[in-house]
């Protein structure tokens, strides 16, 4: 019955979507005359001329356009270089032409468009660029994007003021490494995150089907599952952010534990995923693959947004964008806190991001980026399935708030990042040079009790006790800096272009980490598990060719070898002794300083050991043909280890991962406004040390070897100005089916999904409703995932997983309201689900055997926004 | 292409993984041949023959459990919590808000339900544990009786002894005052390992038999503490009144071999 009225839920909701986006569509075809926009017109041109000084070769450039009300050039960009003396060439021609305006409804305004060169040996001079009209150009090159920019509405004296995006498609290049690799455009796909409790991890889901959950509160990493593997909390995923790294090394909790949170989400454009090793530049913990958050802020001037609504969330968040700079220019800061949904699940936290873009010359740019972020949280844990069913916990419960197992320091934790960050790139004639350094200061504690009052057995050398409580308080204090930097050679053979990469990865973290055990009536810590000091080191170098050896096949690809050291101190290395001193046993110490029959020795020992690991990879690409491509890739990474299990001089036990896949891609410009982009992919992965989840340990630990294998499927479709009419739509879908078998039992891998569907939908554009002679605009955007059930240990599954998020929001001038709601369909699921063993005193007698446990997703949120924006363009 | 696919949706939900987990009725009983009134002789060490008639015998059950793996001789034979992986827990519950576990007639062949049922996994089983408490077994409070008996002994040359006796394990039996971990209250309360290659199997259920017999090897009734109609056993440790049969009857109480572990198709 409950599932029924949840199916009947979700199909009133879809319902309303539609019947809403429907309405949208009709109204704003009917008001499609009223807004009619031309594009700019080249009325006066001069070709580019080709640099004597190239020798013969082919280069391209795509000049980024601002023009005027009148039609003039007023600022020229370098979107993609072919070289200086190219894009010189370029600059000097654009800057003499001449256009018509862009109108809208017959009034001029101020419009940025892409204008692609393309230079073709000989004759020395460049061929015509093509005129800027709606269809792709008539280039050799791969074709580009092409976006033209237009006013929003026709009020006099803002028109210049206040600008929209209006695109045009046309097919993007191929991908770099074969058909897993997703560059995607954010866009408006943004409005099917828009809860305030979104994180940037969250906006990989539209990307790439990808299961997020977190049973550790708001300031605790995602746990994510990627084509098959169970990465936790990241450390199977190479994460960065703009080419910084994100995932911590040496970091107790996981290593490589990836937590987004500082990202303000608001902030990322674009994002950058490739499923599998098999880009040699992916380094370290790039097992499932690697994913870079690429910083952008397209809307110009200042933004102010507050959020509020269920279980008292607030957000308030500033953006800036300074006019006439780059989108890689801009400053953001966020404030949230929230009560959270049920018990112990309240947080807050700060953040804040700038970054500027300079130019050095027209040859090169540098970046310099800083960021800062802090939170307190809790979390409420897990809950057992029969307590919940017997009533002795609720749904949205916390055993720490409980009278049978109170926590005085109940779970949650705390977190600081603060990171600054500067990168140059610069190009030589055919060579571009980028370097890059990186200098991050994070700590982070965690408080986590997955087994309540199991573990504390009583040992014959310790004092009288009962179960004083499994609570774990972990702490990882961390320093990380690094470089990297590249030189790209370009250069034409076989008559055709040709490139090679070569580059380096440094990276040192020096770490402390501890974990203790707390008790639980009183939160003083009784036992030391862990307190490691580690210096940790991982240089890499890089070697990638793009090898066309026919227009339509290339051969991608090269190796990767990285050199790990570990210089561990472990102040606590030994924990018990066989035979203690009978005159002084160590009556409850941790870290013990005695051998067997009480000989004396510190507390405390040095190990230290280093490794290479040398990672080939290979791409084969064919196509396009009439929009196809194919591509079979071929690839080994690593995740390195967990300093605790460093032992002196024996070779780190790196987990390899060994993967190939194929697949196809499929891209096509339907009519000057619409592209279709979709692929689909087949993959196996082979890992000879997974991470099995250990409650008892409270984290991943290194198993056996796992296979996955599987298939996958994305596509994306955007179209502005539908049947000729003002509303637009983004929908992106993907999907993921794999099975994930131990290689030794041939059995399941415990809490990986085997089908992982999501889907994104934007619907926005204009209503025909004018104040004070401007339109409203309006904007639909939903967010659907489905998981399937997920194999748990003993034969059983978890329940499947669905939820709807949907966002309505309305805009006038630089006002702009909305509301969201997240789960819409109320649906009361459990976002994690596991078995094993744990006892939270809810029973007369100890709970032994393993039984279900699960994490709480939240239940229906609905939070209104009010977003102000002063003085910009985007 | 619409195969390939529902192919790999197959391939997405497919498989498992090992063992299962199951709920499972639970019960205790008295042995298979167990009567009401129970008769039986019995032989002291020193030769002599005794005609027991049992005409009550009740034991307190707070919970049982089963666990895959023997513990090693030493320490933890005889630690509260086994090292091992627990298989099986039969937790008495009272799932009506009355008072947890099983007060178990000893004189009945029949099973007798515990108040809430099992849980267990498949996995194998090699040690079971029986929990002799009213409450939280570390409680050193606890004065529930677990083990109440009446009958009469007669020796070999026809005299009678009728004899009573209730076994408490609360403050009487564990020391107030205790450092280095030496005898918590749970040591005295469980009876561990009781071998058993008993499983969770997906039906039927898990009959604690409990030998009333065995609780009386080797006790010598004459020796019983006289009060004024009948004859007891003490339930106070280090007074003079306990004396050998009050220590082996306790002592028997805690033998693994008073207990025994099968897998009814049905109970």
């Amino acid at each position: 019955m409950l599932r029924l009225h949840y199916v009947i839920r979700m199909r009133r909701a879809l319902f309303a979507f539609v019947v809403l986006a429907t309405i949208l569509l009709a109204r704003s075809a009917a008001a499609q005359q009223e807004g009619e926009i031309t594009h700019p017109v080249v009325v006066h041109q001069v070709d580019a001329v080709y640099p004597e000084s190239m020798a013969p070769q082919h280069a391209d450039v795509i000049l980024l356009v601002t023009l005027d009300a009148d039609g003039k050039v007023t600022d020229v960009r370098i979107a993609n270089s072919g070289g200086a003396a190219f894009d010189e060439a370029a600059v000097l021609a654009v800057h003499q032409w001449t256009f018509s305006p862009a109108t809208r409804n017959g009034k001029p305004f101020a419009a940025r468009i892409k204008i692609p060169f393309h230079f073709a040996p000989p004759p020395p001079v460049a061929p015509t660029p093509p005129p800027v009209t709606t269809a792709p150009p008539p280039t050799a090159a791969p074709p580009q994007p092409v976006a033209v920019k237009a006013p929003a509405a026709s009020h006099p004296q803002a028109a210049h003021d206040d600008i929209e995006d209006v695109r045009i498609w046309a097919p993007p290049p191929l991908p770099r490494v074969g058909i897993g690799d997703v560059h995607f455009d954010i866009g408006k796909l943004r409005l099917a995150h828009e809860s305030p409790t979104t994180n940037a991890s969250q906006l990989l889901q539209s990307a790439t089907p990808i299961l997020l959950t977190n049973e550790g509160g708001e300031g605790h990493a995602e746990q994510v599952f990627l084509r098959g593997f169970d990465a936790r909390e990241g450390q199977d995923i190479e994460f960065s952010v703009d080419g910084v790294p994100i995932n911590e090394s040496g970091n107790l909790h996981g290593n490589g534990y990836a937590d987004t949170h500082f990202i303000i989400p608001e902030l990322v454009q674009s994002l950058r995923v490739v499923e599998g090793p098999f880009d040699p530049r992916q380094g370290n913990y790039a097992v499932a693959g690697s994913a870079d958050f690429q910083l952008g802020l397209p809307q110009r001037g200042f933004t102010m947004k507050y959020t509020g609504g269920s279980w008292n969330t607030q957000r308030g968040l500033i953006l800036y964008g300074p006019e006439g700079m780059s989108d890689r220019t801009f400053a953001g800061a966020e404030i949230y806190s929230t009560d959270g949904f049920g018990q112990n699940r309240d947080a807050l936290h700060g953040s804040a991001m700038g970054q500027y873009e300079g130019r050095l010359g027209e040859r090169g740019a540098y970046h310099l980026t800083a960021q800062a972020y802090a939170t307190h949280f809790h979390s409420a844990g897990l809950v057992r399935q029969d307590d919940f069913q017997s009533g002795r916990v609720g749904f949205y419960d916390s055993y720490d708030l409980s009278s049978f197992a109170h926590e005085a320091v109940p779970e949650g934790g705390d977190a600081t990042r603060f990171s600054i960050a500067g990168d140059v790139e610069t190009r030589q004639g055919d060579t571009t040079l980028e370097q890059q350094v990186f200098l991050i200061k994070r700590d982070m504690r965690l408080l986590e009790n997955f087994t309540g009052f199991l573990l504390d057995v009583q040992e014959p050398l310790q004092s009288l006790h009962g179960q004083r409580g499994d609570e774990l308080d972990m702490n990882s204090d961390e320093l990380t800096m690094g470089a990297r930097g590249f030189a790209r050679i370009k250069a034409r053979l076989f008559k055709q272009p040709q490139e090679l990469e070569l580059g380096y990865f440094a990276r040192g973290d020096v770490v402390h980490g501890t974990q203790q055990r707390l008790e639980a009536a009183t939160g003083i810590p009784y036992r030391t598990d862990t307190d490691l000091q580690s210096t940790l080191a991982d240089i890499g170098l890089y070697a990638d060719a793009n090898i066309h050896l026919l227009h339509w096949l290339a051969l991608r690809g090269g190796f990767r070898s990285d050199v790990f050291t570990f210089d561990v101190l472990d102040n606590c290395a030994a924990q018990s002794v066989a035979h203690p001193s009978t005159t002084n046993p160590p009556i409850d110490e941790s870290c013990l300083t005695q051998r067997d029959f009480g000989i004396h020795r510190e507390a405390n020992q040095r190990t230290t050991t280093a490794s290479i690991a040398t990672m080939p990879r290979g791409s084969i690409i064919l196509g396009p043909f009439e929009g196809f491509s194919f591509s079979g890739s071929v690839g080994s990474g690593v995740r390195s280890v967990d300093p605790g299990y460093v032992t002196q001089n024996v070779s780190t036990p790196f987990a390899s991962v060994l993967a190939w896949e194929g697949g196809a891609g499929y891209t096509h410009a339907l009519g000057e406004r619409t592209l279709l982009v979709a692929r689909s992919v087949f993959f196996q992965t082979h890992v000879d040390k997974d991470l099995i989840f250990s409650e008892t340990e409270g984290r991943n630990v290194i198993g056996v070897g796992t296979t996955r294998s599987g298939w996958l499927g994305a596509a994306r479709l955007q179209s502005e100005h539908v049947f000729g009419s003002e509303v637009s739509f983004d929908q992106s879908v993907n999907l993921t089916l794999v099975s994930s078998t131990y290689d030794d039992t041939h059995e399941l891998v415990e809490y990986v999904p085997g089908v992982v569907l999501r889907s994104d939908t934007a619907v926005y554009g204009d209503l025909p409703i004018k104040i004070a002679g401007r339109k409203i605009k309006a904007s639909v955007g939903a967010g659907v995932t489905y998981v399937g059930p997920r194999p748990l240990p003993f034969g059983q599954r978890s329940d499947d997983l669905f939820t709807l998020d949907a966002t309505l929001s309305f805009a006038w001038r630089n006002v702009e309201v909305g509301v969201t709601g997240t789960n819409i369909t109320n649906n009361q699921y459990r976002l994690g689900e596991y078995n094993f063993a744990s006892d939270f005193h809810s029973q007369a007698q100890p709970t032994l055997v393993p039984e279900r446990m699960f994490s709480a997703g939240p239940p229906l949120g609905v939070f209104g926004s009010l977003t102000l924006r002063f003085g910009g363009k985007s | 292409m619409k195969r390939l696919i529902a192919a790999a949706f197959v391939v997405g939900c497919v498989g498992s993984t090992q063992y299962q987990l199951f709920d499972f009725a639970a019960a205790a009983a008295g042995a298979a041949d167990a009567t009401s009134p129970l008769s039986f002789d019995e032989s002291t060490s020193d030769g002599h023959v005794w005609h027991v008639t049992l005409t009550q015998a009740t034991l307190h059950v707070g919970a049982l459990y089963l666990n895959q793996s023997q513990p090693v001789s030493g320490s933890q034979d005889t630690q509260c919590i086994l090292p091992g992986t627990y298989t099986g827990e039969v937790l008495g519950t009272s799932l009506d808000g009355g008072p947890s576990g099983l007060t178990v007639d000893l004189l009945s062949p029949a099973p007798q339900m515990f108040p809430s049922p099992g849980h267990g996994s498949t996995y194998p089983t090699l040690v079971g544990q029986v929990w002799l408490t009213g409450g939280d077994v570390n409680a050193t409070g606890d004065v529930t009786k677990i083990l109440v008996v009446a009958g009469t002994a007669t020796d070999d040359l026809g005299a009678d002894i009728p004899f009573e006796g209730s076994i408490t394990i609360g403050t009487n039996r564990v020391p107030s005052n205790q450092v280095g971990g030496g005898n918590p209250a749970c040591k005295q309360r469980i009876v561990s390992p009781i071998p058993t290659n008993v499983s969770v199997q997906s039906s039927g259920g898990l009959l604690l038999r409990v030998d009333a017999k065995r609780l009386f090897v080797n006790v010598d009734f004459s020796q019983l503490e006289k009060f004024s109609s009948t004859y007891g056993f003490s339930d106070a440790p280090g007074t003079a009144t306990y004396t050998q049969p009050s220590i082996n009857l306790f002592s028997n109480l805690r033998s693994a071999a008073t207990y025994s572990f099968s897998w009814e198709p049905s109970l």
